[in-house]
C-alpha cells in the first residue's frame, strides 16, 4: 500500500510539474544584454526587406557601421509580408527595437509615443545635418511644427528623381505595323485595335494583350492603375507612396478636391470601357491577380504579348525591353491644349522616402545608436546599402564615383544589397555608373519631361511634406476612406466593365457627397493641412 | 438520458462546502479536468478582460485598463456607420446560405454512403470526398480563381466573357458552394459514425415488415441520427455571423466587394490596417453577442421540439 501511495505523489508531482513549467517558461523572457561579453554596447536593428535571402551579418558594410558605432548590432529581419501583419500589433504593445528601419512613418510617431526626438542629438549625427541642408524637402517631410524629427528620411540619389508611373507601349510593333505613336485618346485607340488585330508578334495566335491593364484594388487606387489617364485631362495624379492621391484626392491651383467626383474621372471610366468592350483589356482585367498581369508583362521571354502597359521602365518586360519605349501622355482629345496636360508626379516620393529609421525612446544605448545612423547616412556606407558591397559588387572609381559591376543585372553574381529598403543619404555630388534600373527610369522619364514642366510641384501636387498631424484627423480620414473607397473603386470597376456610367453617375455623385461619407470632410482636413504645410514653406 | 446520468449522492452537501467536498471526494478526476479547466480559463476566459477596449478609448502606452471610458460610442459608430447596412446583409446572407447547405449536405451524403453495400468502395468514396477538406483556403480560392478564368478556365469557359467571380450577385454561391464541396465529406464522418450504430435487427425487422429502401433510410437511419444533426445544428448557431475571414478577403475584387465585404473583412480594414483597436472590438463584440443570441435560441427551440441541447 504505501508503496503504491508513493507512486501517486510521484506521477501528481509530474503531471503538476509538467504544467507548471512551460508557465514559467512563458513569464522570463531571456535576460536582455545591453552589453556584450567584450563590454560593447549591442543595439537591436530590425528592418523591414523584400525579401530576407541574404542575412543582414553576410553584408561587409554592417561590419563598418560596427566599426563607426564601436558596437555590435542584433539584426531583426523581417519580409515585407510579415511586417504588413505585425506593425499594427508591435505598435500596440510597444514591443519596438532601438532602431527600427523602413518599419514606421511619421504619421506613426503622432499616434504612438514612442519614438526618440532626433532633432535634439542632430548634432551628434553630421551626415544627418549635412543631408537636411542639402535637400530641405526631405527634412519638410519628417519635422513637424515643434520641430520634433522621430523618423529620418532616406534619399537614394538624383538618378530616381523621376516619376514612378510611365505608360511603356511595344515600338517593334508600332514599327511592324506601320503606326505613329498616340498623341490622344483616340489614337491610341486605333494603336490598340491594330495590336489587337494585326497580329503583331507574329506567331499567328490572337494573344496579344493591346493594353495589359492592373486591376482595381477594393481600398483605393495603388502604383501602376489605369487612372494615370486623369492626367490627360489635366488633373495631377501621385500614385505612389503615402500620397492622398491612393485615396482619390487632388491638388489643382492650391485646391484641395477629391477626382472621384469629377466629371473627368467620369471620362476616364468612359474611356477605359470603351477599351474594355472593343476587348483592347483582357476581359478579366478587373478581377484578375497582378501575377497575371506581371506574367503578361514578361511573357515568355521571347514573343511579346503585351502593347501597352503603366509600369516603371523598360525592365518591367525583363528579356523583352528592348522592344518597349516610354510613351507620352496621349490627350483625351486633340482639341485640349498641350499645357493642361500633366503627369503622375511622385518625383520626391520616389526618390524620398519619410519612413527611414527610426530609434526607440527606451533604446538602452542610445549613443552607440546615434553613432551607427551617422555611420549609415556616410554616403560610402548609404551606396554599399543600396548597391551592394564595395569593392565586391560596385567598384569606387575614384572621388564620387561608383560603378555596379555587370554581372549584378544579369544573375551572374549575386549582389546583396538592400535597396531601397536603406537608410542612408546618396548625395547629388555622387554618381553610380551602370545601375540600369536607373537609366531606364531616366530614359522613362524623358518622355515626360514637357509634360511634367506643367506641374508646380506644390500648387498641383499634394506635396510629400504634407502630413495629417492629429490623430483624431487621421482616424476621421481613415473610417470616411473605407467608406467612400468601398463604395465608388465597387462602382467604377462595375462600369469599365459593364458600362453605364451615363446613367449612373449622377446618384454615384450625390450618394458620394453625401454627408454621411464624409468626402467633404475629408477634403477639408487635406486642405487644412495643405495650406498649413505649404503656407510655412513660404 | 435520465439513466446515463450519475447518481448524486443523498447527503451531498451543497454551496462552498459543497465544492470543498466534491474537490476531496474527486480529486483524482479534477486533476484529470484540470489541464483542460487551465487552458479554457487561460484562453478563452482572460482574454475577455480584454473586452473592455470596446468602451474605451486605447491608448497603447496606458494599456488596456488606461484609455478613456467612451461608454457605447464605438457600437453607435458602426450602426451609423454608412457601410453598416451592407456589411450586416452580405455577413447574414453569406453565412446562412452556408449553415444551411452546409448542414444538409453532410447528412444527404452520408445516408448515400451508407447505403454503399461493399466496404471497399464506402471506405474509397469516403476518402475522396473527405480529401478536399485538407487543402488550404489560399489553394481553394486559388483554383477558384483558375476555375473561372473566362476563356481557359474549366467552367469559365461556359461561362461568358467575365468572370463570376466579378460578379456580386454570385459571389455568396460560389462560396457556399465551394466550401459544401469542400467540407462535405469530412462533416458526414460524424453521421457515418452515428449510422454505424444502427442495430441490424432493426433493418431486418423493417425488412420482414416489407420496407423498401427508402423507407430504411425515412424510418431507420434518419431518426438515428436526428440527435447529432441536432447537437451540430445547435454548435453551428453559435457561428451563424463568423464569416471566416480568409476565404472572403482572398476572393475580394473591386468587382463583387459590394457583395463581399462582411464584419471580419471591415474589422481587418479597420483594426488591423486602420489601428483603430477600440472600435474593431465594438464590432466584434457586436458579432459575438449576435451569434451568442442564435445560440442560445437554437437550444431552447430544440430542446422545446425534440428535447436535444446542449445545456
Amino acid at each position: 500500500m504505501a508503496q503504491r501511495g508513493v507512486w501517486k505523489r510521484v506521477v501528481t508531482a509530474a503531471a503538476l510539474f509538467g504544467m507548471v513549467v512551460p508557465l514559467a517558461a512563458c513569464g522570463s523572457d531571456k535576460a536582455e544584454n545591453s552589453t556584450e561579453a567584450d563590454g560593447k554596447p549591442v543595439i537591436k536593428m530590425m528592418i523591414t526587406r523584400y525579401s530576407t535571402d541574404t542575412p543582414m551579418t553576410k553584408m561587409k558594410w554592417v561590419k563598418d557601421v560596427e566599426a563607426a558605432c564601436d558596437c555590435h548590432i542584433q539584426w531583426e529581419d523581417l519580409a515585407d509580408s510579415a511586417w504588413s501583419q505585425q506593425k499594427s500589433a508591435k505598435l500596440a504593445s510597444g514591443d519596438i527595437a532601438d532602431a527600427s528601419i523602413f518599419a514606421f512613418d511619421p504619421g506613426d510617431a503622432v499616434k504612438y509615443d514612442y519614438f526618440d526626438d532626433l532633432n535634439a542629438n542632430m548634432d551628434k549625427m553630421p551626415n544627418v545635418q549635412r543631408f537636411f541642408k542639402d535637400n530641405t524637402v526631405a527634412e519638410k517631410m519628417v519635422k513637424d511644427k515643434e520641430g520634433h524629427v522621430y523618423v529620418l528620411p532616406t534619399d537614394r540619389g538624383k538618378s530616381y528623381r523621376v516619376s514612378t508611373s510611365h505608360f511603356m507601349i511595344n515600338k517593334k510593333w508600332l514599327d511592324k505595323l506601320g503606326l505613329q505613336m498616340p498623341k490622344t485618346w483616340d489614337e491610341l485607340t486605333q494603336v490598340l485595335t491594330a495590336f489587337k488585330t494585326q497580329d503583331p508578334n507574329g506567331n499567328g495566335k490572337p494573344d496579344e494583350i493591346p493594353f495589359n491593364m492592373r486591376r482595381l484594388d477594393t481600398d483605393g487606387f495603388k502604383l501602376w492603375n489605369p487612372f494615370v489617364l486623369l492626367n490627360s485631362t489635366g488633373i495631377t495624379t501621385s500614385f505612389a507612396g503615402t500620397s492622398p492621391s491612393l485615396q482619390g484626392y487632388y491638388v489643382k491651383n492650391g485646391k484641395v478636391d477629391s477626382f472621384l467626383t469629377q466629371p473627368e474621372y467620369k471620362k476616364v471610366i468612359t474611356y477605359l470601357h470603351s477599351l474594355m468592350e472593343q476587348g483592347l483589356v483582357p476581359k478579366d482585367a478587373m478581377t484578375r491577380d497582378d501575377a497575371a498581369t506581371t506574367a503578361a508583362t514578361t511573357g515568355d521571354g521571347k514573343t511579346a504579348r503585351s502593347g501597352l502597359i503603366v509600369g516603371w521602365a523598360k525592365t518591367d518586360f525583363e528579356k523583352l525591353k528592348d522592344e518597349y519605349v516610354p510613351m507620352p501622355v496621349p490627350k483625351d482629345s486633340a482639341d485640349r491644349p498641350d499645357s493642361e496636360v500633366t503627369w503622375d508626379y511622385t518625383q520626391d516620393l520616389t526618390e524620398l522616402s519619410n519612413h527611414g529609421i527610426a530609434v526607440s525612446k527606451n533604446a538602452k544605448n542610445k549613443e552607440a545608436v546615434y553613432k551607427a545612423i551617422n555611420a549609415l547616412y556616410s554616403p560610402k556606407i548609404s551606396v554599399a546599402q543600396y548597391y551592394g558591397d564595395i569593392p565586391d559588387f560596385v567598384e569606387e572609381k575614384g572621388d564620387k564615383v561608383y560603378r555596379m559591376k555587370d554581372g549584378c543585372y544579369d544573375g551572374k553574381i549575386k549582389c546583396a544589397a538592400v535597396a531601397d529598403r536603406f537608410a542612408g543619404w546618396i548625395p547629388d555630388s555622387i554618381s553610380v555608373e551602370n545601375d540600369q534600373t536607373a537609366e531606364a527610369l531616366q530614359e522613362a522619364d524623358k518622355a515626360y519631361k514637357d509634360t511634367l514642366a506643367n506641374v508646380d510641384p506644390v500648387k498641383d501636387v499634394m506635396p510629400a511634406y504634407v502630413r495629417i498631424d492629429s490623430e483624431e484627423d487621421q482616424t476621421a480620414l481613415g473610417n470616411n476612406n473605407t467608406a467612400i473607397l468601398s463604395y465608388a473603386l465597387a462602382q467604377t470597376a462595375k462600369w469599365i466593365q459593364k458600362g453605364g456610367v451615363d446613367e449612373g453617375w449622377d446618384s454615384y455623385v450625390k450618394k458620394l457627397e453625401d454627408p454621411s461619407l464624409g468626402l467633404k470632410q475629408n477634403i477639408q482636413i487635406w486642405q487644412k493641412y495643405y495650406d498649413q504645410y505649404t503656407s510655412e514653406a513660404n | 438520458m435520465k439513466a446515463k446520468q450519475v447518481v448524486v449522492h443523498e447527503n451531498t452537501p451543497h454551496g462552498m462546502r459543497g465544492i470543498v467536498w466534491s474537490f476531496k471526494r474527486y480529486w483524482q478526476l479534477w486533476l484529470l479536468a484540470l489541464p483542460a479547466i487551465f487552458f479554457v480559463v487561460l484562453f478563452a476566459y482572460v482574454p475577455m478582460w480584454g473586452i473592455q477596449l470596446a468602451f474605451r478609448k486605447f491608448e497603447p502606452s496606458k494599456g488596456i485598463t488606461g484609455g478613456k471610458w467612451m461608454g457605447l460610442s464605438y457600437f453607435k459608430q458602426f450602426f451609423a456607420s454608412p457601410m453598416f447596412g451592407n456589411i450586416m446583409r452580405n455577413t447574414i446572407s453569406i453565412s446562412l446560405w452556408t449553415l444551411v447547405m452546409g448542414f444538409i449536405a453532410p447528412i444527404i451524403l452520408a445516408l448515400l454512403i451508407n447505403q454503399i453495400a461493399s466496404t471497399k468502395i464506402k471506405g474509397l468514396v469516403q476518402t475522396i470526398t473527405y480529401m478536399p477538406h485538407f487543402i488550404s483556403t489560399v489553394v481553394i480560392v486559388a483554383m477558384l480563381n483558375i476555375f473561372l478564368t473566362p476563356e481557359t478556365g474549366l467552367l469559365g469557359k461556359f461561362l461568358g466573357d467575365t468572370s463570376l467571380l466579378g460578379e456580386p450577385q454570385w459571389f455568396t454561391p460560389i462560396y457556399w458552394i465551394s466550401e459544401v464541396w469542400q467540407h462535405c465529406g469530412w462533416n458526414c464522418i460524424i453521421y457515418l459514425a452515428a449510422l454505424s450504430s444502427v442495430d441490424v435487427a432493426l433493418y431486418e425487422a423493417a425488412k420482414i415488415d416489407g420496407a423498401g429502401r427508402m423507407q430504411l433510410i425515412r424510418y431507420v437511419d434518419i431518426p438515428t441520427i436526428l440527435p447529432t444533426c441536432g447537437v451540430l445544428l445547435i454548435m453551428n448557431m453559435g457561428s451563424v455571423l463568423s464569416v471566416g475571414f480568409e476565404k472572403v478577403f482572398l476572393m475580394q475584387n473591386a468587382l463583387n466587394s459590394s457583395a463581399s465585404e462582411v464584419i471580419s473583412t471591415y474589422t481587418y480594414k479597420i483594426g488591423i490596417l486602420g489601428s483603430q483597436f477600440s472600435y474593431s472590438t465594438a464590432i466584434g463584440l457586436f458579432n459575438t453577442l449576435v451569434n451568442f443570441f442564435f445560440l442560445i435560441l437554437a437550444n431552447y427551440i430544440s430542446k422545446r421540439v425534440s428535447d436535444t441541447s446542449i445545456f
